[in-house]
């Protein structure tokens, strides 16, 4: 059957609207394969996934991931706290940790800070802990500082979180309100209350100046 | 303080002993302790703090947080103590600074010039520098040098 033609000069500008029978039933029946196709795509991709999922779960020993000797695996602003012995709580924090070998508890640190709970802090560049022992081991650049505004420097220094314990690894350098101090090696025991410092000490203490007294008594003897 | 100058005190020693909460200082070993023009030496040196003023003491807790200022200071063996006027050595000494005194005994030798003199006890007020010589149980003997005149008779 011939399309009809228009008179209506409206009529050219409408979109051609008349399929024929035959040409709609071919275009339903298309869709329904595309429906039916999409919906089997899907039902494939749940069962897979869902089968992934129990598969996983029902597996018993899921092992870790294989890191082989050389790789090493960096964390991204870690943060390690804990209790020492005396309950007091600490945090070390850093920039990054590298754990250094596969199997080992060894963690090397860029800028670690160790902060414990009377607002003692120790500070360095870089540095290595040992979760295992407890031992924080920092380099270079090494900054003790505490809540009474006494800073001490040195290029090393092992602390023994766990005990609360430092051990110098070289040369002091300490200066705070009640003076300044130098010398080879230290050590700070009982969590800061007993502090070591061995070879070579200079301390300079700066005494409160004295009041003189305003006496009435112009004496001035020397005599002996 | 061990002398009358004030100033900063200078302590060299082998070794340095800092404990927080009894607020003392050891110095142990070849202790040499300078302020202005008083010297200070002896074999092992005890510093003990008076407690922070309240006001200044923040927090408690951290290196040398509540330390004040000096306020006993215990010397041991060999105890020397020089100033431009006067030497005098003996087996112990004592500084106390409410009193501002240095108080040697045991064996005291004191050295002014070329006069000597011994005894049990010796108290040097720092402040007034006036120093006396005690004999304790014994005497105290003194030998002085009389001036050579330069007529040489």
């Amino acid at each position: 059957m011939d399309a009809v033609k228009h008179h209506d000069p409206a009529s050219l500008w409408a979109p051609r609207r008349q399929l024929t029978l035959a040409q709609a039933r071919q275009r339903s029946q298309r869709v329904r394969y595309l429906r039916l196709a999409f919906t089997a795509c899907a039902a494939i991709a749940i069962g897979l996934f869902l089968g992934y999922i129990i598969r996983s779960a029902i597996a018993k020993d899921t092992s870790p991931v294989q890191v082989s000797e050389d790789e090493t695996v960096t964390m991204l602003n870690p943060r390690f706290s804990g209790r020492d012995s005396t309950g007091q709580s600490f945090q070390i924090t850093a920039d990054a940790a590298r754990r250094r070998r596969a199997t080992g508890s060894l963690v090397d640190l860029v800028n670690p800070v160790l902060i414990d709970e009377t607002g003692s802090e120790i500070s360095a560049p870089s540095g290595m802990y040992d979760r295992d022992s407890g031992i924080l081991e920092l380099y270079e650049d090494v900054r003790i500082s505490d809540a009474n505004g006494y800073t001490f420097m040195t290029s090393g220094a092992r602390v023994f979180v766990g005990e609360g314990r430092v051990e110098g690894l070289s040369p002091l350098q300490g200066r705070g309100p009640l003076g300044d101090i130098s010398c080879d090696t230290y050590e700070v025991l009982e969590d800061g209350n007993r502090v070591v410092c061995k070879g070579n000490v200079k301390t300079v203490i700066y005494p409160a100046p004295k009041e003189t007294p305003v006496t009435g008594e112009g004496e001035a003897d020397g005599s002996q | 303080q061990i002398s009358s100058q004030g100033g900063p005190i200078y302590l060299n020693s082998e070794r340095t002993e800092s404990l927080e909460r009894e607020r003392k200082v050891l110095l142990i070993g070849n202790v040499d302790i300078q302020q202005g023009d008083a010297r200070l030496r002896a074999d092992t040196v005890t510093l003990i703090f008076a407690e922070r003023a309240a006001a200044e003491d923040s927090a408690s807790g951290g290196l040398g947080g509540g330390f004040g200022q000096i306020q006993t200071m215990l010397a041991e063996g060999n105890v020397f103590y020089i100033t431009p006027e006067m030497k005098a050595k003996g087996n112990r000494g004592s500084y106390d600074a409410a009193s501002d005194t240095i108080t040697m005994t045991g064996n005291i030798a004191l050295m002014r010039e070329r006069d000597v003199a011994e005894g049990e006890v010796l108290t040097v007020e720092v402040g007034k520098r006036r120093t006396t010589l005690d004999g304790g149980n014994g005497r105290t003997r003194m030998v002085i040098e009389p001036e050579n005149k330069s007529s040489g008779n």
